[in-house]
């Protein structure tokens, strides 16, 4: 008899495993989902078996658990220098809560002598502070194009890059270091476009008909445990560059001996090459170069190379080719370099920290 | 879920062929919450549940007919969106991965993603089923229970 009973069971059973969703987010199931529970009995009495009872529904609807996290991006402090303007530090805003969210954000700057998230010590102020959301998902802000100023419906496990921008003032202390903090604070989600209204905890017994909100969120840099909110630091560096420069001399080619061995003789040319270094922290920006061009020797037109790399220390033949006006497209960009009769004039727009820039010149023997 | 009750309707309506008796038993399913309050756990009713919760299930079972009932089976689907973790009142459960095949947990496995199969594991259990092996006096009652956690 029970086997007889089990066969239909066992059929059941099968259907109800295939028609579990089975969907698991680590952010939990969804806020709003009702679990539901139907348990069947079969008995016989006297020898026969009696038709399945079905118990009631024991149904809980689940709650929405809020939790998010915010991170600093890049592991390091965003170097700057003086009078820059719309510089960014970088977060990351992960919504680990079962629903869908929207985040407030503020930023805040540390207060002067606090130690900041890489070690230094606070003693600057930036200006001009904003907060945009990436909105194309590349991780760099882009002017003009990140424009939200909140985490707009963002998914349950879903992360975000959300960038503080600031102007850096034109003038302040040697090794100056600006430390700074972004908060997002849960928002009701559900409306695209609008930012929702903070995210309230239920405090009071559980509603069981609505979707309460339980903060579950943990203490971040300026925030406190189960507050619904999660803030980061990062900050901004004012970097010095050290700049040095080498001057070299190759003479390429003579009159007598052609290229093989060439001699520094009257009708042999000499390349010249400015190595410009950059040993940082800093970037060293708009670094120009003038040379005269010496005595006794005549300017080789059209032999003007800026932006060059260098190998062991010598010049590589690189660069990018300057004609010796002051106009045109090679003098539009960043790199530009110009003869007037008397010397040359190269402009570098950006020397990163620990790189080598060069401009190459040459120059006949008279 | 829709599809489910279709299934159970169709279950019910193969038993129907086989004569009632007067009499029956009643079952009454409930889900607790369990809250640790200083310390100590107790039981509320579900509220506030949210992933990670550990619930418990109660299953409580009458027999109010005038006969006892024998063969008793009570089934139990692990619902959806929850994680077995262990059985409470009423003894082990068999258990099964799939609905078709039942028994102790160390006697299931479940197809890995490589296509091997491995020793099932508490939290791949999907069904449920106690075998009372009292019959049930008329009247009498009882209760079986398990353990669950909210994905």
């Amino acid at each position: 008899m029970l086997r007889k009973l089990i066969k239909p069971l066992l059929l059941s059973g099968s259907a109800l495993a295939l028609a579990m969703p089975g969907i698991a987010h680590a952010a939990g199931t969804v806020a709003g989902t009702t679990v539901t529970n139907t348990a069947t009995v079969n008995f016989s009495v006297g020898g026969t078996a009696q038709n399945a009872v079905s118990s009631n529904a024991a149904n809980f609807l689940v709650d929405r658990k809020v939790n998010v996290t915010v991170s600093e991006v890049g592991g390091a402090a965003t170097t700057v220098t003086f009078g820059s303007t719309n510089q960014v530090t970088t977060f990351a805003v992960t919504n680990n809560t079962n629903s869908v969210m929207d985040y407030r954000l503020f930023a805040i700057e540390q207060l002067a002598l606090v130690s900041t998230i890489f070690g230094h010590q606070d003693n600057y102020t930036v200006s001009n502070i904003r907060v945009f959301v990436d909105s194309n998902g590349n991780g760099i802000y882009d002017a003009g194009v990140d424009t939200g100023t909140f985490v707009d419906e963002l998914a349950p496990d879903a992360s975000v890059a959300v960038f503080i921008v600031a102007d850096i003032p034109a003038t302040g202390p040697s090794n100056a270091v600006a430390g700074i903090s972004l908060t997002a604070v849960a928002a009701t989600g559900g409306t695209g476009g609008a930012l929702g209204a903070d995210t309230i905890a239920s405090l009071l017994g559980d509603n069981p008909g609505a979707v309460d909100n339980v903060f579950a969120d943990g203490a971040g840099a300026i925030d406190l445990v189960r507050d619904g909110r999660f803030s980061a630091f990062d900050e901004y560096v004012v970097g010095t560059a050290a700049v040095t420069a080498i001057k070299t001399a190759t003479t390429i080619m003579d009159p007598v001996n052609g290229s093989l061995l060439p001699k520094a003789i009257p009708g042999a040319t000499v390349e010249y090459c400015i190595q410009v270094a950059n040993a940082g922290p800093g970037t060293a920006q708009d670094v120009v170069v003038e040379d005269a061009i010496p005595a006794n020797s005549t300017y080789v037109p059209g032999s003007l190379y800026v932006g060059g790399s260098t190998l062991l220390g010598a010049c590589v033949a690189d660069g990018s080719f300057e004609d010796d006006d002051t106009s045109g497209a090679d003098d539009a960009d960043g790199t530009t370099g110009s003869f007037d009769n008397t010397k040359i004039h190269s402009l570098i727009a950006a020397v990163p920290a620990l790189s080598t820039v060069t401009t190459r010149f040459r120059v006949t023997v008279n | 879920m829709t599809r489910t009750t279709a299934r159970l309707a169709a279950m019910f309506a193969a038993f129907s062929a086989v004569p009632a008796l007067a009499g029956g038993i009643t079952l009454d399913a409930r889900v607790l919450r369990v809250e640790t309050v200083a310390g100590t756990e107790r039981l509320t009713p579900a509220a506030k549940a949210v992933p990670g919760d550990h619930m418990v299930y109660v299953l409580a079972y009458k027999n109010t007919g005038d006969q006892a009932a024998r063969d008793v089976v009570l089934n139990n689907p692990v619902p959806a969106d929850m994680l077995y973790r262990g059985a409470g009142d009423g003894g082990e459960p068999e258990m099964s991965v799939d609905g078709v095949q039942f028994g102790p947990l160390a006697s299931l496995t479940v197809a890995g993603t490589d296509g091997s199969r491995r020793p099932a594991r508490l939290t791949d259990v999907r069904q449920l089923r106690w075998h009372l092996n009292q019959a049930i006096a008329p009247g009498a009652s009882g209760q079986v229970s398990f353990h669950a956690v909210v994905r």
